[in-house]
């Protein structure tokens, strides 16, 4: 009877009006929760009466979406502003006070501090910006009010729903960035429960406390596939006139360097003959800069699909070991 | 204030192919990570001078004040070989010098504007300027495209 008259609901809906066809969604979503995973409906509808759509959640997600000027700048004028003075030294001292987080998880999962903290330090400035959307807000806004990704965001509240029952949170109590991505890590709710460790050993998965964020960053990146003391990029350059089709080859590591080599790249380096490369091209003031990019850059974008993105995490981590290297001195 | 600002803002990249000394000497009971290592190990056939830094102190350097002209690698050297066998990075914090050893650590500063940055030589400059710096470090002291004027100090293992 009530998932006849959910039918009803929907079906009125949907006629009536385009836009609301929306909440008619929902419900259907409710009630797949409830079969798929044996939700408690009314609690479901309780909880999701309280949920708020959000029009800044929608016109932020479209503003990324839109691909603003700083995707299209140089990359010299780009990460000027993500690695900055501040964030070099945050990540310093986030290091310093994790030490035996960040000595665990290199140990464990072969991930170099410097890359989880440049990890952190990009998503959440080292925790200071973990967000402060409900992240129930969040999910709900983006599921069935963008369509552009509806399946996507509808994946994670499922995810989401399951991840609050499972780790005993109010679905209505976490905060997250205006996408529902949650902690100092900004792990998306299927990451949540798929990769997030418990690294303290308090008993629960917390990626609000930075040790389990710590850990969890890492066990990321080594379930992506990290591989221990590999390096991450190499710069190289290419025979004149090969560049492009060099920049076109992509970043994902498939090609040997002799592969590369016989394609015009000139690397001065030489590799394992199972190691695989990617390119990695970025525009400058003069033209394309190249880098051989190892799987370990690869990884990176696996937290988050960009280049852009991994070449500043690449980046402001060398900047950090740098930075550590130098406090050695006087 | 502002000179120091831009001295932690040069604590910038590095080399790119260089790995981290704990993976070596903190791993006993892994394996797998040796494909790993032997790629890195070729890439940087010279002693990584970052790898050892941390594990033994570096050789002890001049660190008296030295002054001269600086001059910039050009854009298009990016991914050429230095003379210590590390590929240069237009991003990394480096520099060629006549005499300093590789791996050293050097506080350039920009004579005109006093910004200065931290950089590590990697590199022996052939012509007869004191100091070749990376695309990264000239920009960061406001270095012009035909350089300038620089005072340079290398720095010292603190001792402990």
């Amino acid at each position: 009877m009530k998932i006849l008259s959910i039918g009803l609901m929907a079906i009125a809906s949907f006629v009536s009006c385009h836009v609301k066809a929306e909440p008619a969604a929902l419900d259907q979503f409710i009630y797949d929760m409830a079969v798929r995973h044996g939700f408690d409906q009314r609690k479901l509808v309780g909880i999701f009466n309280q949920v708020e759509i959000k029009n800044n959640i929608l016109n932020l997600m479209k503003d990324q979406a839109a691909t603003p000027a700083s995707k299209k700048a140089l990359w010299t004028k780009y990460d000027q502003k993500a690695i900055s003075w501040q964030r070099v030294e945050g990540g310093m001292k986030f290091i310093q006070k994790y030490a035996k987080a960040f000595a665990k998880a290199q140990t464990k999962y072969g991930v170099p501090p410097e890359v989880i903290a440049a990890i952190i330090g990009i998503e959440t400035v080292y925790g200071h910006n973990v967000g402060s959307f409900r992240v129930l807000d969040a999910l709900t806004t983006l599921a069935f009010y963008y369509p552009a990704r509806a399946d996507y965001f509808r994946k994670e509240l499922e995810e989401f729903l399951l991840m609050t029952r499972e780790e005993n949170l109010n679905p209505l109590a976490p905060k997250g960035s205006f996408a529902g991505a949650m902690g100092i890590g900004q792990f998306m709710p299927s990451s949540y429960r798929e990769l997030a460790v418990d690294f303290d050993g308090d008993g629960q998965r917390d990626l609000w406390n930075p040790e389990d964020a710590i850990g969890s960053v890492a066990h990321y990146l080594h379930k992506n596939g990290w591989i221990r003391g590999e390096p991450i990029i190499v710069a190289a350059r290419a025979v004149r006139g090969y560049e492009n089709d060099l920049a076109a080859l992509g970043v994902q590591p498939l090609y040997s360097l002799p592969q590369l080599q016989a394609s015009g790249l000139l690397c001065s380096v030489t590799t394992a003959p199972n190691v695989k490369l990617g390119v990695l091209a970025f525009d400058t003031e003069w033209g394309k800069a190249l880098w051989a990019s190892f799987n370990n850059f690869y990884v990176i974008t696996r937290y988050n699909h960009s280049n852009r993105y991994a070449m500043g995490v690449t980046q402001l981590a060398e900047a950090i070991r740098h930075a550590r290297q130098v406090d050695s001195f006087n | 204030m502002f000179n120091k600002i831009l001295i932690m803002m040069a604590l910038l990249a590095l080399s790119a192919c260089a790995i981290d000394p704990a993976d070596e000497t903190s791993e006993t009971e892994v394996a797998a990570p040796l494909m790993g290592i032997s790629a890195v190990q070729a890439a940087a056939p010279v002693a990584d001078p970052d790898a050892s830094a941390p594990v033994v102190a570096p050789p002890p350097v001049d660190t008296r004040l030295q002054s001269g002209r600086a001059s910039r690698y050009k854009l298009q050297d990016h991914g050429i070989a230095t003379a210590s066998g590390e590929v240069y990075d237009m991003f990394d914090l480096t520099a060629a010098h006549s005499s300093l050893p590789f791996g050293s650590y050097v506080r350039v500063t920009n004579t005109v504007n006093q910004r200065s940055v931290v950089v590590r030589i990697n590199d022996r400059n052939e012509d007869n300027k004191l100091v070749r710096l990376s695309h990264r470090a000239a920009k960061l002291l406001g270095l012009p495209a035909v350089g300038g004027f620089v005072k340079l100090q290398a720095l010292q293992p603190k001792s402990k």
